[in-house]
């Protein structure tokens, strides 16, 4: 869960633990790249696109492909206009169950997919 | 937002080290409200209907520390400050909290976090990638 504003983030991550979803909740992109690279799981990555820092949600979606192409990579926005992106954009404001709902099915087919369940 | 079980305010710049601090804390029966730097923990401490009862601050966080502590206090919080200066106070500190505060719903060595701390620290630092 990768969002600069505090309140979302433990809001999405609370509801994540709540379905029985891990969550790590990463301030910024470059915090996400970060634990990635500290070699952890991951099976999803929800990310706001505008955050403050050197890199976009969409500059981390887009090394994510590229690193590890077998990763779920969602981008949500209020407003997104960054063509380098080409999956569809989650809007924001999002509806906190739904989108925790959703997420938590497409983690778990993931793992599925990889034959951890 | 409300929340049944005591509320933990988490300060730490390293998400190598807030998480696996984080997941402690919950596995404890704590609620933790993570905070990357001093400006995510005020805001959290502002605007946040959680009733935080502890801030586990690293002293080398941005906007944490001792200037986060004398903040919290000048406004009359009624928070517990625990500040740690490396991460094995931190781990230390929050092995404390665990003995001291909600039962353990399960049994949980705080020894393993430290270990696990180090390892993904030391994964990082030498660039491996998953």
């Amino acid at each position: 869960m990768v969002e600069d504003e505090p309140l979302i983030r433990f809001a999405i991550a609370e509801a994540l633990r709540e379905l029985g979803v891990s969550v790590v909740e990463a301030a910024s992109a470059e915090e996400a790249w970060r634990y990635l690279m500290s070699g952890e799981s991951v099976d999803l990555v929800f990310t706001d696109h505008r955050m403050p820092g050197s890199m976009t949600g969409a500059q981390l979606a887009i090394r994510i492909r590229r690193e590890y192409p077998s990763l779920v990579v969602i981008v949500t926005s209020a407003y997104f206009d960054d063509q380098s992106w080409s999956e569809p954009v989650v809007a924001k404001p999002y509806n906190l169950d739904e989108i925790a709902t959703a997420l938590t099915q497409q983690a778990r087919d993931r793992q599925h997919r990889d034959g951890d369940l | 937002m409300t929340s049944p079980s005591p509320v933990v305010l988490l300060v730490e710049g390293d998400i190598t080290v807030r998480h696996p601090l984080a997941e402690y804390l919950r596995e404890c029966g704590f609620t933790v409200f993570e905070a990357s730097n001093g400006d995510e923990a005020k805001h959290a401490l502002t605007t946040t209907n959680l009733q935080i009862e502890i801030v586990l601050a690293d002293m080398a966080t941005e906007g944490s520390g001792f200037a986060l502590r004398r903040w919290i206090r000048e406004r009359g919080h009624p928070a517990v400050v625990i500040l740690a200066g490396s991460i094995e106070k931190a781990v230390d500190r929050a092995a404390s909290i665990c003995k001291d505060g909600p039962a353990l719903a399960k049994p949980y060595d705080h020894l393993l976090v430290l270990d696990h701390i180090r390892q993904a620290l030391a994964r990082r630092d030498g660039g491996e990638v998953a």
